[in-house]
């Protein structure tokens, strides 16, 4: 029994070869300034451990990915977010 | 026009024959409403004045410097004592000669780890201005002395930073997402180009 034309279409995931395009989303949305004191925008720019993510996983751009840095370091200083955390999210 | 050079003369500031052009332009006061308590703790306090060279203008426009304090204050004391420690270091402020533009009271929150074994602390937030910055040290000094405190944070604030806290006042911002600012500066940079977020 060979599988017939669409069934084939069913068996592999079609989606498997496209990537979506990384994009800065400060450079996207216009978001000139970030807020130290908004951790729970700060949250998605962090790890499980409290780490800061890198840029080729977020995919700021160098200028935004710097003030992002900054902003993490001037919220853990206030104790907003943790300096090291084990499962966060 | 007029009016401006006479406040200079009443306050007996130089700045008349100096900087004939420029006039006192801080976020808060359009040239037409010219506001004199600035022109009068440009006067009065011990820095401001008569130190030209640390006053900065651009394009004709005396540049107020905007700085943001955040500080924990320790949760064990009481509500009233709270406040008054937060009033205490408003009066500081004033008293330098800076401007109080506003006071966010974050209020009780969880700390993500414990400082000076407390795991809260009550969040205040005052976002000022200032013609001299040379003050900001003693303050500090003062800031890490006072032991009701557990932690604070000094910031300049850039003109985007300045704006953000603006819109955020007037409600502009979503309070868990910021949105693309919108397109109302007149003096700040080239605004940002209408994003459409549903266009994605």
């Amino acid at each position: 029994m060979a599988a017939s034309r669409e069934d084939v279409k069913f068996l592999s995931n079609p989606k498997i070869g496209l990537r979506h395009k990384k994009y800065c989303r400060f450079r996207k949305f216009g978001i000139k300034y970030i807020d130290y004191k908004d951790s729970d925008f700060l949250l998605q720019f962090i790890n499980e451990q409290g780490k800061l993510l890198p840029r080729r996983i977020t995919g700021n751009s160098l200028k935004y990915q710097r003030r992002v840095s900054t902003a993490v370091k001037r919220a853990r200083h206030l104790g907003m977010l943790p300096f090291v955390a084990d499962l966060m999210k | 026009m007029q009016g401006r050079i006479e406040y200079f003369q009443i306050f007996g500031i130089n700045f008349g024959h100096l900087y004939k052009k420029y006039y006192l332009c801080a976020r808060f006061c359009t040239p037409k409403k010219l506001d004199l308590s600035v022109l009068y703790h440009l006067h009065t306090s011990n820095c401001g004045g008569v130190q030209h060279k640390f006053i900065y203008f651009f394009h004709n426009r005396l540049i107020m410097r905007h700085y943001e304090v955040t500080f924990i204050v320790d949760p064990v004391l009481s509500g009233d004592e709270v406040k008054s420690t937060a009033e205490q270091i408003q009066r500081e402020i004033a008293a330098a000669g800076a401007t109080v533009i506003a006071v966010d009271e974050i209020g009780l929150r969880q700390l993500a780890y414990q400082i000076n074994r407390r795991s809260s602390g009550v969040y205040f937030c005052i976002e000022f201005a200032c013609l001299t910055a040379e003050w900001l040290g003693k303050f500090e000094l003062n800031m890490k002395r006072n032991e009701r405190l557990l932690r604070f944070l000094t910031v300049k604030l850039d003109k985007y930073g300045v704006k953000y806290n603006d819109d955020k006042r007037s409600g502009r911002i979503g309070k868990k997402k910021k949105e693309s600012v919108a397109a109302t500066s007149d003096e700040a940079a080239p605004a940002p180009a209408v994003v459409d977020l549903d266009a994605k």
